[in-house]
């Protein structure tokens, strides 16, 4: 397992379509069509992910916004977040992450720190037939065929109403 | 599509929404009075040997055999998009793919699945998938006195205003079938100008449920919106561009609801503090 110190996180550009708002940076991914909502803690985390500077250094910088609060975990944790999401360009070793879901971050940093906590939300953007009305009264989703796309079907295991499409219920 | 070129059409038109041009054509003469009412609000007919997106109609009807029948067939392109003996259900189709077409590649609008109404001077958006309960709240806002614009799509310009986008409703029957319905039998007024947006609902019917919605921020407000925007991965950049200005300003809640009357006063009464 490397050295924390001799890790050095590099974020992704190419692909991805950055916008920031006033806390919060959006983020859409071209090559898989995932769009990524980062919270202000970990937006900071990630430009500070250029390829230069080490883990230690990083939560060096966390600590002192933090205050109180220890960097390295939070670090972690946000380097692993975003390693899932593909935001990097080269992930970290998940071991370094072991213990470090969320409950735990916010056990070891504390509720006041947790406010801060470094958080991606993610969402599959849908294709266009997804995102608008399907027609008809539901029908089984095993009657979804070729020849009834955008027909409603009742999605199985009690999933709502869906979109025939190309023979499935999605 | 030579072989489709071929079949014998009767009757065309070729028309522009929203800068996109469709072509529709049949082969059945009379098809397309039948037709025209289901294009989308602000259609103009164009004359024009190019297309965008082309539609063609197969009609069915009665066969050749005694007692036998023929498929209604829809075309979206080469694309077969349905084959049904239920000749309403062929043109409810050609309705949904046209709308959709035009959802998609519209290049001044923005189409995010949503009812909306105006109050107040600002809209509120309610995103949503179909039998999400959208047009039932937007039936009751209108109901407590809000402006009908629209129950099918919330359209948005670069500045993340919402222009009007008056379908009729189409309101579900005990057997859940949908049938329209015009804002001014609810006592609605159809709304005519864009207007900024001032809140934005992310909700879902679930019977006996106390409605107790979360705030959501800007950022994850616009995350829930591309779930429900027609043209996010065609125009990904823009989309959220203009999604981005469009929560500027809103109240952006989510939570499940019970019965729509009761929660349309609940949103007004709200907004009315909030704006």
């Amino acid at each position: 397992m490397p050295e924390k110190n001799l890790i050095m996180p590099k974020s992704r550009v190419e692909g991805l379509v950055i916008q920031e708002l006033e806390d919060e940076t959006l983020v859409y991914d071209l090559t898989n069509h995932r769009a990524h909502c980062l919270n202000s803690s970990i937006a900071r985390i990630w430009r500070s992910c250029d390829g230069r500077t080490s883990i230690e250094e990083i939560a060096r910088t966390v600590e002192a916004e933090f205050q109180e609060a220890p960097g390295e975990p939070i670090v972690l944790f946000a380097v692993d977040q975003l390693g899932k999401a593909r935001l990097l360009e080269n992930r970290i070793d998940r071991k370094l992450a072991v213990g470090m879901s969320r409950r735990s971050a916010i056990r070891k940093l504390g509720v006041a720190a947790a406010i801060a906590l470094p958080l991606i939300t993610s969402i599959v953007a849908p294709e266009a037939a997804m995102a608008a009305s399907c027609t008809g009264s539901p029908i089984n989703a095993n009657a979804c065929n070729v020849n009834n796309n955008g027909r409603c079907c009742n999605r199985p295991n009690n999933g709502g109403i869906g979109t025939c499409t190309n023979g499935s219920c999605v | 599509m030579e072989r489709l070129d071929r079949l014998g059409w009767v009757d065309s038109i070729t028309f522009k929404a929203y800068g996109v041009k469709i072509g529709i054509r049949t082969n059945r003469a009379g098809t397309m009075e039948k037709i025209i009412p289901l294009l989308p609000p602000g259609w103009e007919s164009v004359n024009s040997r190019t297309v965008d997106e082309l539609f063609s109609l197969i009609v069915g009807g009665v066969g050749a055999q005694p007692g036998s029948r023929k498929f209604n067939i829809l075309y979206h392109g080469l694309t077969r998009v349905i084959r049904t003996l239920d000749f309403d259900e062929a043109l409810n189709r050609l309705e949904s793919a046209v709308q959709l077409s035009v959802a998609e590649m519209a290049q001044t609008r923005v189409f995010v699945h949503a009812g909306v109404v105006g109050w107040k001077g600002r809209a509120i958006i309610i995103p949503g998938r179909t039998h999400s309960g959208k047009t039932t709240l937007v039936s009751a806002l209108i109901s407590a006195g809000a402006t009908y614009y629209s129950d099918e799509y919330a359209i948005l310009d670069r500045k993340g205003e919402v222009h009007p986008y008056p379908k009729l409703l189409g309101v579900r029957t005990d057997n859940n079938v949908q049938q329209p319905v015009h804002p001014s039998a609810l006592g609605a007024k159809a709304g005519a100008r864009p207007l900024p947006v001032g809140m934005i609902v992310f909700t879902r019917y679930r019977e006996g449920v106390r409605w107790a919605p979360k705030c959501l921020s800007p950022g994850l407000g616009v995350l829930e919106l591309i779930a429900h925007t027609v043209p996010i991965r065609r125009y990904p950049e823009k989309a959220m561009g203009w999604l981005n200005k469009t929560v500027e300003r809103a109240c952006i809640l989510k939570g499940s609801r019970g019965e729509a009357g009761q929660v349309a006063l609940e949103l007004l009464d709200r907004f009315s503090r909030h704006n």
